[in-house]
């Protein structure tokens, strides 16, 4: 509500991660909170309230931060999943 | 690659990690911000780099994960050199390229000119080497960049500015040209003022001097119109003369005339699409062809060629650098011209020469072009019409 009254990134005020898919090849993700499961097809990555399943294959971890990351691969789908929830 | 190439002096190990808790060991890294990258997965753990420098702090965090770690292969420069520390070429060709970096960039290997159209660059070129810039030169001896700028723009007189750029091992001289500037009249010379070609005198104003033409004369080429002698004396008295510099405008009608041989056969120079790349060597300002220039592919052939500098940000020009030049195929034609073509590229050649012997702000009153014709062979007359000053200054002897 905050964030969009003062129109600042939710992002930055809710600790959102911030995903950028470059077509079905490259996600960027910044604000993660660490990997859950990580495998040839699928990866799970914790956020702030959800996880982010990654599903394709060659899945591969470029760039690993403690507050970003760089996946390529062939993507097929990525879902949201409620914490606590698999 | 680049990213490698940045991490690869520092150094990094190629680790396997394996065990059932592999992704907390991930996260367990990331929160000690070890530096970790391209994480690929295995049957049952992990492949990645990692820092050398962090990879000897992990040993409480596989402790805490219980994952068993492996290196795979070390890399980085310490490593490289332990692993070649045997091989004597490495650290000659080392030093070698070292010193090649040092020495080179303090000399200067190349003189180039940028922007001569008229000025004559040999005369450039000794001013250069009168202030100590030329190939082999120390960059140190180079002592005041606006003296040789002042030697270039008062030594060669077409030339407005200079500048003397300095880019590694490479002297670049840019220079901007100017038109010249008309001399200065000189109106204390005695000069008498004759007909420049033949004609038919329609103005004659004259300003100082004798006058020795009028309106309706026909004058030839040669003929003084104006004398600078003016005689200051009466009838009777004796002779006394004074000299001056003629001024004066005659405005005659001239007829010009010009003739040439032309023929209707042209040779037309076209591309076939075959074409021969050969690389030469520029070394210190030098060109050298090992794989030859490439002359003797094609019969007939013209050459593009390409420079490629060898430079870098810091160091400048290295002192080589490499030409591509391709060798184009050309087949040669021989093309008929029609009779109007023929006529119409003569007419412009014999205009030309024309043009290049009419005074100042003539006027083309009429113009005639003949021809006769022989197996392909034209003779052609251009005859045009001015209305022209015919008057040009030489000195009066006094």
């Amino acid at each position: 509500m905050i964030a969009e009254k003062l129109s600042l990134p939710k992002d930055v005020i809710l600790d959102l991660p911030r995903i950028s898919v470059c077509g079905d090849r490259e996600i960027y993700i910044e604000n993660h909170k660490g990997i859950m499961e990580y495998n040839d097809s699928s990866i799970r990555i914790k956020t702030d309230k959800e996880v982010v399943h990654i599903n394709g294959s060659e899945l591969r971890i470029i760039v690993l931060k403690s507050d970003r990351m760089v996946i390529n691969g062939v993507f097929e789908s990525v879902d949201y999943e409620k914490i606590g929830r698999k | 690659m680049l990213k490698n190439t940045f991490k690869f002096p520092l150094g990094y190990v190629i680790i396997e990690v394996v065990g059932k808790n592999k992704e907390r060991f991930l996260n367990m890294c990331l929160t000690h911000q070890f530096r970790i990258w391209e994480v690929q997965p295995q049957a049952d753990g992990f492949v990645m780099k990692m820092a050398s420098g962090d990879f000897l702090q992990i040993r409480p965090i596989v402790r805490k994960s219980g994952v068993s770690v492996k290196i795979i292969s070390k890399h980085g420069t310490g490593r490289f050199i332990k692993k070649h520390r045997q091989r004597v070429a490495f650290p000659i060709a080392g030093l070698f390229v070292c010193v090649y970096f040092i020495l080179v960039p303090r000399y200067i290997w190349c003189v180039e000119i940028d922007g001569a159209r008229n000025a004559d660059t040999d005369k450039i070129i000794e001013i250069l080497k009168d202030k100590g810039v030329y190939i082999g030169a120390s960059k140190k001896d180079i002592a005041d960049l606006t003296e040789i700028k002042n030697a270039v723009v008062f030594g060669e007189e077409r030339v407005n500015w200079a500048w003397l750029y300095i880019e590694g091992a490479k002297a670049r001289l840019q220079i901007q040209e100017g038109d010249m500037p008309p001399a200065v009249k000189d109106k204390t010379t005695p000069t008498s003022i004759i007909a420049s070609t033949d004609g038919f005198v329609r103005i004659a104003e004259v300003k100082r001097g004798e006058r020795r033409v009028v309106t309706g004369d026909a004058v030839n080429k040669g003929d003084i119109l104006v004398s600078g002698k003016v005689s200051v004396f009466r009838e009777g008295d004796p002779e006394k003369y004074s000299y001056v510099n003629s001024d004066a405008r005659i405005i005659a009608d001239t007829i010009r005339t010009e003739e040439g041989i032309f023929t209707d056969k042209e040779i037309l120079r076209i591309k076939t699409g075959n074409n021969k790349k050969r690389i030469s060597i520029e070394l210190f300002g030098k060109e050298y062809n090992p794989f030859g220039t490439g002359e003797d592919i094609f019969e007939s052939y013209d050459i593009v060629t390409k420079n490629y500098d060898a430079a870098l940000p810091i160091f400048g020009y290295l002192g080589f650098g490499i030409k591509l030049n391709t060798i184009e195929e050309i087949n040669e034609y021989e093309n008929t011209l029609t009779k109007n073509e023929v006529l119409s590229r003569a007419k412009e050649v014999l205009e030309e020469r024309i043009m290049k012997n009419v005074g100042k702000e003539a006027e083309k009153t009429d113009e005639q072009l003949t021809y006769s014709e022989s197996g392909g062979v034209y003779t052609v007359r251009l005859v045009m019409n001015f209305r022209e000053d015919i008057g040009i200054k030489i000195p009066q002897e006094e």
